[in-house]
């Protein structure tokens, strides 16, 4: 059939009347976006009831957006293609109903936070769905009053969208979508780009607005520790099919199902599945949420691993040289913000050190004035002896490489060739140098075949690389890599952070911006914790998660396996391997 | 060099953005109206004045009006050497104070000087009260007088958001541009980097703003965007006692100064 200029193959409607509470259906629903040659989903089918928690995962290209955008008709009313099957939201047809019926009904709560704000003051955008209801302005103000509260922006009614943190603008968007009141609430990755006390309030919120007039949740999420702690239910998406759809449990405690789709089960389960594998534990009891692996475990602890001191980090000699050294350095913005405050610190040839604290604690600040692009405004920074301060930003490039979090902040050339030889030909290399270069750091980041392709044309992955590669094209002694992980699925996530161990297993100096705990575990051997605009601890990442007191109070979460072995009452190892390992020592 | 809305308690800031307007128009007739450049000359000191008064740092008004100050001069010298002796009525603006070319070539006479004079101050004036208004005026106060004025919506819309992401697309653009710097990329290279560096930008730019509107277009959706064709509005102007003042006042100053100068006052 055809509506309003959409396809839908011709098929007969859904048999039988399936569950009568459910809000969301989907029957053997495939979709294929117009300029596309593969279909984006293919053949999905299920029905989510009034109330359900519901998670959604899948790696990158999976489809999982797509089928979010399906629930209130951006799929394929917005975006157009073709459509077989049917889906429907609270009794509506999703083709035969457009976007304005839909999203009384769905709210769609996006990933990218700035983009979906449209108002200056936080109020105002908060009304925005509500004025385009035509409700009276008092009820139009009340409802974004009342959404503020609900996701604890309240006070903030009049703050300056453009002046909120990436947490407080995720929760305006998650008001903006509350405000219209609708029966479903979907939402597309809320936290992936917060840290960890942003992630804790978004998701307070969002359990608040479920068990809110029995609102049923619709999220993806790539964090499989959160997704098991709070769906229900969990929906597995891969290539497009649904290879899942049950309790996240019964997914995640089987080793093999999360691995072959692209994902990563809770850590307590790997540990799980560690143990099952040593004999440790019988093969069928396994944990997926923290609770339950300290309630399983806690009977079988090996006495002898309650004193066993961890073990120690990797570092680099007491001797290495130092390259970088900040003293009393400090930053105020023009706009008189001091970011940055009496920094000291050395760090010395062939480090991995992760730069941690909450948003705005001044991270991001120090790792700008490594390559120069900040200048201290007080103190000094010295880079290989020099001061920044008396070297460019093009020369200082040569030294310090910075790989940005987005790629596509930098990818401008037609082809990956030129894309890597950019900074070479800036730094006045000869074609036949800049060619060899070109090839051999495409070789290193595995991109060699793809030398003469459109960069727009590759996956977000690759693109990561290729940005990667266009920053050690330089040769940089020092690497800053900022949040590589954002926006990754697993797989490409550990790809991006293998190639970053190899490249300082090499000898060169990482430092790493990241809010991903269990990545700084397995990567980093040094931690610099920030906060607010100072050096608050310069320590062992084993010994940053060991300490509960600054944790908590720079709201860093340890990952899962040490919260464990410290409720086990076992010493505070960072990774599953050590945890096994201590565990099979014992 | 882009002016944002700063909060503020100042009289202009509690000024009804209508009246804004009015005095802005007054102010843009005034500069007309005289041809001696000492009005002018008042009129743009006392525009450029507001804007510290407003609270914009002098870092960021010596930014707003660095790029115009060669259009200035070119201005100034073009109109100053357009107009020969024979161009004014009375001897005083005839006279010459030089030639700038051999024999009796490019004259450079006081009218003249004074007829360049008065169009750089205008510019200047212009520029300074446009800069005023947008600083103390929020742009919630702008949309509501576009719908008052019954602009269809979708316009309204468009301004709206144009205005509220540019600051969005400046923090984008930074971003650019500083990964390009840390490849090396020589951006602050003058006027010739500047250009080879403009691919290296525009590139990124355009894609993530292209991503950008989608995502917003989609978003806009979400919230409801079409579902009527007049969304409530939610800013209400309220005038206060300094509007009918201020409009008295500049309803009268400007009536007698183009009283004055119809009846011939101020004429070179």
């Amino acid at each position: 059939m055809t509506t309003r200029g959409l396809t839908r193959a011709a098929g007969g409607k859904p048999q039988g009347t399936g569950d009568p509470d459910a809000v969301l259906r989907a029957d053997g629903v495939s979709f294929r976006y117009r300029s596309a040659t593969e279909r984006q989903l293919t053949n999905v089918s299920f029905q989510i009831r009034r109330g359900e928690r519901v998670a959604v995962m899948g790696a990158t290209g999976a489809g999982k957006t797509t089928l979010l955008m399906m629930f209130n008709g951006l799929v394929p009313h917005h975006h157009d293609g073709e459509m077989h099957g049917y889906l429907t939201a609270v009794g509506l047809d999703t083709v035969e109903h457009d976007v304005v019926d839909l999203v009384r009904h769905v709210g769609l709560v996006m990933q990218d936070p700035e983009s979906q704000i449209t108002g200056r003051l936080a109020l105002d955008d908060a009304a925005v769905g509500p004025a385009n209801l035509g409700l009276s302005r008092a009820e139009v103000l009340d409802r974004a009053r009342r959404a503020l509260d609900a996701v604890g922006l309240g006070e903030l009614a009049d703050r300056d969208t453009g002046q909120m943190s990436g947490g407080q603008q995720q929760r305006l968007a998650i008001a903006g979508i509350l405000a219209m009141a609708p029966e479903i609430l979907v939402l597309d990755e809320p936290t992936s780009e917060l840290d960890p006390a942003g992630t804790a309030q978004v998701f307070a919120v969002v359990e608040q607005a479920a068990a809110d007039r029995d609102r049923t949740v619709v999220l993806v999420e790539h964090e499989p520790e959160l997704v098991a702690q709070w769906a229900d239910r969990l929906i597995v998406l891969h290539d497009g099919a649904l290879v899942h759809d049950g309790p996240p449990a019964e997914f995640f405690t089987v080793a093999e199902r999360a691995e072959a789709v692209g994902l990563r089960p809770p850590q307590v389960t790997t540990v799980c599945h560690a143990l099952q594998r040593a004999g440790r534990l019988p093969a069928d009891r396994t944990a997926v949420t923290l609770d339950e692996a300290v309630a399983m475990l806690q009977d079988r602890l090996p006495v002898t691993a309650r004193v066993r001191a961890s073990a120690p980090q990797p570092a680099v000699p007491a001797d290495a040289a130092v390259v970088i050294e900040a003293t009393g350095l400090g930053h105020r913005y023009p706009s008189g913000v001091q970011a940055l405050s009496d920094v000291d610190v050395r760090v010395r040839e062939g480090e991995f050190v992760a730069l941690l604290g909450r948003n705005g604690a001044g991270k991001t600040t120090f790792a700008r004035h490594l390559n120069g692009l900040l200048r201290p405004t007080a103190g000094q920074l010295r880079v290989y002896g020099h001061p920044t301060g008396d070297r460019s930003v093009s020369d200082l490039a040569t030294d310090v490489g910075y790989v940005f979090q987005n790629p596509d902040h930098q990818i401008f050339a037609p082809t990956v060739r030129d894309e890597v030889a950019f900074g070479l030909r800036n730094a006045g290399w000869a074609d036949d140098r800049i060619e060899e270069k070109v090839r051999e750091v495409l070789d290193l980041v595995g991109m060699r075949a793809h030398l003469d392709h459109h960069p727009f044309r590759l996956g977000k992955g690759q693109r990561q690389r290729l940005a990667v590669a266009s920053v050690l094209a330089l040769e940089p002694r020092i690497l800053i890599v900022d949040e590589p992980t954002t926006g990754q699925d697993w797989r490409g996530a550990r790809a991006i952070m293998d190639l970053v161990r190899e490249l300082n297993r090499a000898g060169r100096t990482i430092l790493m911006v990241t809010h991903d705990m269990p990545l700084v575990a397995e990567y980093a051997h040094r931690a610099l914790v920030f906060d607010a605009g100072r050096l608050r601890a310069d320590l062992p990442v084993a010994d940053l998660f060991a300490d509960e007191d600054l944790l908590a109070g720079t709201q860093l979460v340890a990952p899962q396996v040490t919260r464990l072995a410290r409720r086990l009452g076992l010493p505070p190892v960072t990774t599953v391997d050590a945890f096994v390992e201590l565990w099979e020592e014992a | 060099m882009f002016l944002e809305y700063r909060p503020g308690t100042s009289f202009l800031h509690q000024m009804d953005v209508r009246t804004k307007l009015l005095v802005f128009v007054g102010a843009v007739v005034l500069t007309f109206q005289f041809a001696h450049p000492l009005p002018n000359a008042l009129l743009a000191v006392g525009s450029l004045l507001l804007l510290p008064a407003l609270g914009v740092p002098k870092r960021q008004v010596g930014k707003l009006l660095a790029p115009l100050a060669p259009v200035v001069v070119l201005i100034l010298v073009f109109a100053a050497l357009s107009r020969g002796p024979g161009d004014f009525g009375s001897s005083s603006s005839a006279r010459v104070l030089v030639h700038l070319w051999f024999g009796d070539g490019l004259p450079l006479t006081v009218g003249g000087l004074a007829h360049g004079a008065n169009l750089g101050l205008r510019i200047l004036t212009m520029v300074c009260l446009t800069a005023a208004l947008i600083v103390s005026t929020p742009v919630e106060h702008f949309v509501a007088l576009m719908r008052m004025a019954r602009l269809p919506f979708p316009v309204v819309f468009i301004v709206m958001t144009a205005l509220r992401f540019v600051p969005t697309m400046q923090h984008r653009a930074n971003q650019v541009l500083d990964a390009q710097r840390a490849r090396g990329a020589k951006i602050d290279g003058g006027m010739i980097g500047a250009i080879r560096a403009y691919t290296t930008i525009m590139v990124p730019l355009f894609s993530t703003g292209i991503r950008m509107s989608e995502e917003l277009a989609a978003a806009m959706l979400n919230r409801g965007y079409g579902i009527t064709r007049q969304p409530t509005a939610l800013t209400i102007l309220r005038p206060t006692w300094r509007d009918p003042a201020v409009a008295v006042v500049t309803a009268v100053v400007v009536g007698v100064v183009v009283w004055a100068r119809l009846a011939g006052w101020g004429s070179l």
